[in-house]
């Protein structure tokens, strides 16, 4: 079942101003509920623009969305709808303002009506999630370095609850550890939760690894949206849209340009070392 | 959503009005709200209007936004058209009980509301086509002669333009915050005033905090590069007066006394 439905999407920022422009252009989309969509497409093709309407932040220009069959539109935008969808902004860093920790993650599921106790639960949760000590709920999140302050805001929108998380870039600017501990953190909430999950991100090895399927955009148009194997095939057409294809796949590819026996269609280190093995393998036996 | 605030925009282009220079544009701004200042009567307001709707056409700039710009006070100029339209001498051409309504009262509630109606147009088409720079330049410029009374000319217009710099910065910023906050589920339109002022923390500390940090930024990047405010400075961009100013100041003048002429035709009905 989908549990998001996109149909003839359209959205212009400036309407009628001079500095008019088309951020997506007849959008059509749908995600299966557990989904784990993974986003690419270069600075400016629309991606954040794009998850901004799915949380209902802005309106649709024209055509229309659907959240678990409820359309993202007058009553039902300001309410649960929303609040069903998680977004983490591009940088989030800057929505902290509690004088602590605990009372910035706890926020969002105040707001979502949750009582003390089932907030409390949460904001543990939730930390723990993202890979904090709990000794950070009494910290002051302004004393934080920026990556902590990263977890801490992501922290805040898990410990919501959404049906959908959505994530913008969540891994930029954080270092090589603390990129790793992200995207593991992530794909063990996904695991635990089989919510449905959407990210953003411009590392094409993040999203060949956890993505059941990656939506491409390209100038405010969906360009393909399919298997990371399927995607990551088309080499050449990504490269024409600025776009890269994760590092095993290219040394994978030469090696096959070679002309070895080699399977190609690999997307992940893991996959990268099984065919590699295969292949040294079949050579051993003859 | 606070993009909507329209008024205090600088909208690029190149029409012939953003062609003039900002000090001769700022100086007939202030010509021109005198100008209206002396037009009393319904010949000289028109004469006035006129020019003011031909300089909105020349500016090539969507009418839509001028009329926005005007809804920020149109409760005040009801009130004043509202007013004067009892305050009227002379023969009552209306009368409720006590309410008269004269000839006078309606002519005075027109050219108010037409009044303020150029007012902000012209100030419109002074900010819609002067970049902030611009104008800050501009008003360095005509200050000039202030720092032979030691006042610190540069330092004020520096002041000026940081902080104009800085308005969209911070609006973008506002608008950033709000978004972010509101998909934690935070309310900003609630009945209860508390409760209202309450929601406003989540915006106001995160926008205090980086506007503080980005004023000690940009004074420790001014320090780096060795920023002096008592050193004299060349611009990149020197203004000049062209041929189209002189055509500018020109025309002001043949408007101004025309106006002031206009006025002094009394009651030459033409309506
Ligand atoms: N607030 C805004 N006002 C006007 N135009 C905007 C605004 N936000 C984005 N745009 C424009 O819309 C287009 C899409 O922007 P968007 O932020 O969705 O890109 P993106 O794919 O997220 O890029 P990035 O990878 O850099 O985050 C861009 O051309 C951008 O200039
Ligand atoms: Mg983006």
């Amino acid at each position: 079942m989908s549990v998001l439905e996109i149909k003839n999407l359209s959205y212009i920022y400036n309407k009628g101003l001079p500095s008019e422009t088309i951020a997506l252009k007849n959008i059509n989309l749908s995600i299966n509920a557990g989904e784990v969509v993974g986003i690419i497409g270069k600075t400016g093709s629309g991606k954040s623009t794009l998850v901004q309407l799915l949380n209902g932040l802005i309106e649709p220009t024209s055509g229309n969305i659907h959240i678990n069959g409820k359309e993202l539109k007058g009553k039902n935008k300001s309410e649960e709808v929303c609040l069903d969808v998680g977004l983490v902004f591009q940088y989030p860093e800057y929505q902290l303002f509690e004088e602590t920790v605990y009372k910035d993650i706890a926020f969002g599921p105040r707001n979502k009506g949750f009582t003390e106790e089932k907030i409390k639960e949460q904001v543990y949760n939730s930390i723990k999630f993202v890979g904090l000590d709990e000794s950070f709920l009494e910290r002051s999140p302004f004393e934080l370095s920026g990556g902590e302050k990263r977890k801490v805001a992501i922290a805040g929108i898990i410990a919501m609850e959404p049906s959908i998380l959505i994530l913008d870039e969540p891994t930029a600017g954080l270092d090589p550890m603390g990129r790793e501990e992200l995207m593991c953190n992530i794909i063990n909430y996904h695991k635990a939760r089989k919510n449905t999950v959407i990210f953003i991100s411009h590392i094409m090895e993040d999203i060949a690894r956890v993505s059941d399927r990656v939506l491409v955009m390209n100038e405010g148009e969906i360009f393909d949206f399919d298997t990371p194997k399927n995607i990551f095939s088309r080499r050449d057409e990504l490269q024409k849209i600025g776009l890269n294809i994760p590092q095993i796949t290219k040394i994978v590819r030469m090696i096959k340009e070679k002309g070895y026996d080699i399977n190609d269609k690999v997307v992940t280190i893991e996959q990268g070392e099984e065919s590699l093995i295969k292949l040294i393998k079949g050579r051993k036996e003859k | 959503m606070l993009g909507n605030i329209v008024l205090g925009q600088y909208i690029p282009g190149n029409s012939l009005i953003h062609k003039l220079d900002p000090r001769v544009k700022i100086l007939l701004s202030i010509v021109y709200m005198m100008a209206l200042f002396f037009a009393w009567n319904y010949l000289s307001i028109i004469v006035v209007t006129l020019s003011v709707l031909a300089l909105m056409f020349l500016s090539k700039i969507p009418v839509k936004l001028y009329i926005k710009s005007t809804k920020v006070i149109i409760l005040f100029m009801i009130l004043s058209a509202f007013l004067n339209l009892f305050y009227g001498e002379g023969e009552p051409i209306f009368k409720i009980g006590f309410i008269s309504i004269t000839q006078q009262g309606i002519q005075s509630s027109i050219l108010v509301v037409l009044r303020i109606i150029d007012l902000i147009f012209i100030s419109s088409i002074l900010m819609f086509t002067t970049s902030p720079n611009d104008i800050t330049f501009a008003i360095e410029s005509l200050m000039k002669p202030l720092e032979k009374i030691k006042v610190n000319v540069q330092e004020i217009a520096m002041m000026m333009t940081i902080a104009l710099r800085f308005i969209p910065t911070f609006l973008e910023e506002t608008d950033k915050i709000m978004s972010a906050q509101k998909s934690r589920g935070a309310k900003f339109n609630d009945k209860s005033m508390i409760k209202r002022i309450k929601s406003l923390i989540p915006i106001l500390m995160p926008l205090f905090i980086s506007a503080f940090r980005r004023a000690c930024d940009l004074a420790l990047a001014m320090d780096c590069r060795c920023y002096d405010s008592s050193k004299r400075r060349t611009r990149m961009k020197t203004l000049k007066i062209g041929r189209i100013d002189i055509f500018a100041i020109i025309f002001l003048i043949v408007l101004f006394v025309g106006v002031i002429i206009c006025s002094k035709m009394k009651n030459i009905a033409i309506i």
